[in-house]
């Protein structure tokens, strides 16, 4: 893309072409940081429910004054004489306005399917957080109805991902979104956007490279030139940062295991767990990342307590299964209480001989956790349990 | 599509595509289809903002 950017430059300048991007992934504000980094200043629109339903990207497209598409990944001649052409006759620019739900709503009012789709997407990429639920519903109404439709299924899974990086998060949010994008490319294994959707979240060994580990690299050239970074809305991390691998490397160190006796009593529910398995389901031989996410629960007013030392996760794969590692340490934040999501991600193989179905990965957790900012303190032990599929 | 720089990227895209309909709503001789999407700063914009002017519509992915 900066090769067409440079290439189109002096165009550019000159008034002789516009250039615009769509952007085609799920947080579109890292499109905004990769921007900066590369000095490109031309207008991108966000299209993370993939509207355009193109299957690959890069694409470069030529359009002309009427909006005519003229061509799609043109030569440098083709681009040249495109350029040099008379323009077209055509209408005005249209100022582009926000989508008016209420019109949407009608529609939709009316039972057709491709009228409530619409109004769940204008829901997704318009009403924020709040409407995120009401698109949800939508979508998922839409996929009962047509299990087949894979752009649905996509959609769901991209509103469900939306939902649980905002305020309105709720549990299972982050594993329903894995579950739709996984069935809408069991659908269409041939739509590389939807692909790279579940890679982003997934294991090494079917990553194609690390997706976002530009960013460091970004922020210190940026800041190297004086600028300030484009703050991230969510940051970057483990898979997303995660390098591929040829081979599954599992951990063959001696067992460390903290609390091997059950010793530590259990956590009654100041902290609430969530497993996500990448992809849902997994043939043998091959593996999975297990995202396991950690929250104090609202509810019962818990905070990490940060003055007292490190949560760590424990692993118990299953017979025959390995797993990357089996002690992870999590940081702490600087303040002495803090209730922020604490993930660890873990890399599983299926052992070849695996028969379909599934089996349990165990562990638990061990962490410093207080009843309300300031109340008691306490060290606890939460056991896990997490179902990973075998598919034949 | 990661080498960001590179030509080999457009012509593995352009492989892709033409091994079967990857470019999804673009038709080469028809109107791009009629899109308002939010811009980077959450305001609404849409290619047919530039109509009158030859555009180069990059569509992509930071990754």
């Amino acid at each position: 893309m900066p090769g067409w950017h440079d290439a189109t430059l002096a165009d550019q300048r000159a008034g002789r072409i516009a250039v615009l991007g769509i952007v085609q992934e799920q947080h579109p504000d890292r499109a905004r940081l990769f921007m900066q980094w590369k000095r490109m200043d031309w207008p991108v629109l966000a299209d993370p429910l993939n509207l355009l339903e193109v299957k690959v990207v890069p694409l470069t497209v030529l359009l002309d004054e009427a909006g005519i598409v003229r061509a799609v990944n043109p030569s440098p001649e083709e681009y040249r004489a495109f350029v040099s052409a008379e323009p077209v006759a055509h209408g005005p620019a249209e100022r582009p306005r926000r989508p008016d739900f209420a019109e949407f709503e009608e529609r939709a009012a009316g039972g057709d399917a491709s009228a409530r789709r619409a109004l769940a997407d204008v829901l997704a990429l318009w009403g924020g957080p709040r409407a995120l639920s009401r698109a949800i519903e939508l979508y998922a109404a839409l996929v009962q109805e047509a299990p087949q439709d894979g752009m649905t299924h996509f959609r769901l899974g991209t509103s469900y991902r939306l939902r649980y990086d905002s305020p309105e998060a709720r549990p299972g949010d982050f594993e329903h979104a894995v579950e739709h994008w996984a069935r809408a490319l069991e659908l269409d294994p041939n739509q590389y956007i939807w692909r790279r959707r579940v890679q982003q979240y997934g294991p090494r060994l079917d990553k194609p490279y690390p997706f976002y580990d530009w960013v460091a690299e970004a922020r210190a050239e940026i800041a190297a030139r004086g600028e300030h970074p484009v703050p991230l809305q969510i940051e970057p991390a483990g898979a997303e940062l995660a390098r591929p691998a040829k081979a599954f490397a599992a951990d063959v160190s001696p067992p460390g295991e903290p609390d091997p006796e059950g010793k530590i009593h259990r956590d009654r529910g100041l902290v609430r767990a969530e497993a996500v398995v990448v992809p849902p389901r997994a043939r043998p031989g091959e593996t999975v990342r297990v995202h396991l996410l950690f929250r104090p629960d609202p509810e019962q007013d818990g905070h990490w307590n940060n003055e007292a030392g490190d949560m760590l996760v424990w692993l118990a794969p299953p017979p025959g299964w390995s797993v990357d590692r089996r002690l992870h340490v999590v940081g702490r934040a600087r303040e002495p209480v803090s209730d922020e999501l604490r993930a660890v991600e873990i890399e599983a193989r299926v052992p070849e001989d695996a028969r379909p179905g599934g089996a349990l990965v165990q562990g638990y957790a061990l962490y410093y956790v207080c009843e309300g900012r300031s109340g008691t303190c306490l060290y606890r032990r939460r056991d896990f349990q997490v179902p990973v599929r075998v598919a034949p | 599509m990661r080498a960001w720089g590179g030509g080999l990227v457009v012509l593995l895209a352009w492989t892709a595509a033409a091994a079967g309909g990857s470019w999804g709503r673009i038709e080469v001789g028809q109107p791009l289809p009629a899109l308002v999407l939010p811009d980077l700063h959450g305001a609404p914009a849409s290619p047919a903002q530039f109509r009158g002017r030859k555009v180069l519509l990059q569509v992509f992915a930071s990754w």
